[in-house]
């Protein structure tokens, strides 16, 4: 049975909208920049009770980054919102050049992140982001795997310094972690110990891993469930110690195969701790419109394909 | 830019402009002010129409026709409603984000007495 129940579900870009909301209070130079999708990223409670620290840009991504930018330079947090597409590879090079090269305190949230933003298709399915922003020197990316990690990562997002990018999604989503559960930027969360194979994962497939766990076990393969919400910095310690003890390892990512946490996790094992890995990730296509769990099923992301990938491993140690 | 500058004039581009975006009407979420006159700026030709009168439509496009070879592209201003013509979606913006599901299209369908399709 799966170590993790929920009685909820629940869209990770509310919990970003209610953490952003919850900073406001806390923390007057907290500012938001929204391009024409408050409604889709929940903002409309941050709008509603600070209007004066509300900044409706309109489509115009590459302002929005330069806005938020120069905002920094006078003390201010700005969080900037809109979709994961648009809030990478639309303006890569305004955050290339006027946020991570000039260390600005900028947080990018991008929400419809991945494959299940469902039925809007490839267009606006982007599955390169975390590659491109983990690329920049300097640059934290998060990618939290519920409603409650998704507020505790926005909340800790306003104590922490330097510019950072946090991926959640659009489809409700079991909520299965305790809203106190500790979350820490950059330190990866153990959620089963287990001592056959290491699966590591973020964002909604930590869900799905722990699915598979279940199926694992009854298998009679105990199966370690890492959340790797934290891409960069990359919690390097806990990667090697779960590795150590189980000798192979899984990743699992709602991302292409390239550039995604299955590159950082077998470019740290391939350094230090050679081993049998499987990646369970995009293989290299676009995406499609369709219900987010038919996609992950087609495009090999759900827990019957995480049980493949750890049967695989275990079975080339 | 590149068009103009090279005087491709056998182009005639068309804006559907709605005045509508996902978060509001264009003019209060962030006015784009006058269309016209930044495409003139940037060297084209530009012809207005109505998006929602087919008839008028089509002879603006004629018009459009004749001011090609003569040395600038040329643009169709087309101002549309969203929704035209069925109530519940005329005058919103609600719809720039939201597909009608099968009984709004047909209760939409039901109102309009023509559509794209009759052309």
């Amino acid at each position: 049975m799966n170590k993790y129940s929920f009685t909820d579900k629940k869209d990770t870009r509310s919990g970003f909208g209610a953490g952003l909301h919850e900073l406001g209070k806390k923390n007057s130079n907290v500012v938001a920049l929204c391009a024409d999708l408050t409604g889709s990223l929940k903002m409309d409670a941050f709008k509603k009770e600070f209007p004066e620290r509300f900044f409706q840009v309109g489509i115009a991504e590459a302002n929005m980054i330069g806005l938020a930018a120069g905002m920094t330079i006078g003390g201010k947090i700005p969080f900037t919102g809109t979709f994961a597409n648009f809030s990478t590879g639309r303006v890569y090079d305004q955050i290339r050049q006027s946020v991570a090269y000039s260390d600005k305190n900028v947080k990018i949230c991008a929400s419809h992140a991945g494959l299940t933003l469902g039925e809007d298709g490839a267009t606006h399915q982007i599955l390169e982001d975390i590659g491109m922003m983990k690329m920049l020197p300097g640059m934290t990316v998060i990618v939290p795997c519920d409603y409650h990690q998704t507020k505790a990562a926005t909340l800790a997002l306003g104590d922490h310094v330097g510019p950072a990018y946090l991926r959640f999604g659009r489809p409700s989503w079991p909520v299965f972690t305790a809203a106190d559960r500790p979350f820490v930027i950059g330190k990866a969360d153990r959620m089963v110990e287990g001592s056959d194979v290491s699966i590591f994962a973020c964002g909604h497939l930590v869900w799905e891993a722990l699915e598979a766990q279940s199926t694992l076990e009854s298998k009679g393969i105990s199966a370690e469930i890492i959340n790797i919400h934290t891409i960069k910095p990359l919690d390097a310690e806990a990667v090697i110690a779960s590795v150590n003890k189980t000798r192979c390892a899984v990743s699992c990512e709602e991302h292409q195969i390239n550039g995604g946490l299955g590159d950082s996790i077998a470019q740290l094992l391939a350094a230090h701790l050679p081993c049998p890995m499987e990646m369970v990730a995009v293989r290299d296509s676009f995406g499609e419109s369709g219900k987010p769990t038919d996609l992950l099923k087609k495009y090999g992301l759900s827990a019957e394909h995480i049980v493949e990938a750890a049967v695989k491993a275990v079975s080339r140690k | 830019m590149y068009g103009a500058h090279h005087k491709v004039d056998n182009l005639i581009a068309t804006i559907d402009y709605n005045g509508q975006q996902i978060d509001g009407p264009v003019n209060e979420v962030m006015s784009l002010k006058n269309l016209k006159a930044k495409w003139e700026a940037f060297g084209w030709t530009v012809v207005e129409s109505d998006g929602n009168d087919l008839e008028s439509l089509l002879t603006t496009l004629e018009k459009a026709k004749n001011l090609t070879r003569l040395g600038k592209p040329v643009l169709n201003l087309m101002t549309t409603a969203m929704g035209q013509g069925v109530d519940f979606m005329m005058g919103s913006h609600k719809w720039h984000g939201v597909a009608p599901n099968d009984d709004e299209f047909a209760k939409a369908m039901a109102q309009l007495e023509e559509t794209l399709g009759d052309y």
